[in-house]
């Protein structure tokens, strides 16, 4: 039988095993996910992995449940992902780089895309290039183009986990669109 | 492109009800101008492409060393 998200806490608190290993194998995709995409590497997302439940099981007896289980598992997750992230040596990208429409490669780009962006999904140059575009995004905008267009969670989720204001969220997502097609466009020149 | 729905994506990114003066303003911009058209489509588009990115399951090898870390016995079911 299926138990409440509130009793599974109160028996994971409690040290009851089956209920911590439920929470574990419920969030440990989504947390390998997180990790996988803001680092772009499967060794470091491993980490990530196992430090996040580490610290979850630690600090469980003082969650005080003000946020949903999943939105505090995240918080954990994304700290110590930007941890991570911070201490790797990252090409910045100016965050006034919003030209919009120039670009040599930007047509080309929309053409590919008219032609059959889905399709497009099987090209191992495209899948390459989308991810060397992501992981050269600036922290702020990744953290939350992974959580919002990759993982799929709400913009409210998204400003409390990272402690920001929903506008702050809505403009770096918007920044983060804006770069990632650019960035796309110059590749494909 | 898909206007309505285009619109609404927009609004709810603006935070606003999709009959808001805002949105209608929006919506009349859009239909008398290329160059925003185009620029909600490129996003739209990239986003699209992002999204079917695929998810993977935590691979196996990985998933023995999480559960002998945590000392945890992984559910069966």
């Amino acid at each position: 039988m299926e138990i409440s998200e509130k009793e599974l806490v109160r028996r994971a608190k409690q040290g009851d095993r089956l209920a911590q290993a439920k929470i574990v194998n419920d969030y440990e995709k989504m947390v390998y996910n997180l990790g996988l995409k803001l680092l772009g590497n499967e060794e470091k997302a491993e980490c990530v992995l196992q430090e996040t439940f580490l610290k979850v099981l630690q600090a469980l007896p003082n969650f005080q449940e003000k946020s949903q289980l999943s939105t505090w598992i995240y918080r954990i997750a994304t700290n110590q992902a930007l941890m991570r992230l911070r201490a790797k040596k990252r090409q910045l990208v100016s965050i006034d780089d919003n030209s919009e429409y120039e670009g040599k490669g930007y047509s080309a780009f929309v053409r590919s895309l008219n032609a059959d962006p889905l399709d497009d999904l099987l090209n191992q140059e495209l899948k390459e290039k989308m991810n060397i575009a992501i992981d050269q995004l600036p922290e702020n905008y990744k953290t939350v183009f992974v959580m919002k267009d990759i993982e799929g969670l709400a913009l409210k989720e998204i400003a409390e986990i990272l402690d920001l204001s929903l506008p702050a969220v809505k403009s770096n997502l918007h920044r983060a669109r804006v770069t990632l097609r650019n960035k796309l466009s110059e590749m494909w020149n | 492109m898909d206007c309505i729905e285009t619109l609404k994506q927009i609004c709810e990114e603006l935070g606003e009800d999709i009959n808001s003066p805002l949105c209608k303003e929006v919506e009349e911009h859009l239909r008398n101008c290329a160059k925003c058209c185009a620029h909600v489509d490129s996003i739209k588009k990239v986003v699209r492409l992002y999204q079917n990115v695929e998810r993977p399951d935590v691979p196996d090898a990985v998933d023995v060393r999480l559960w002998k870390v945590l000392n945890l016995q992984k559910p069966t079911d």
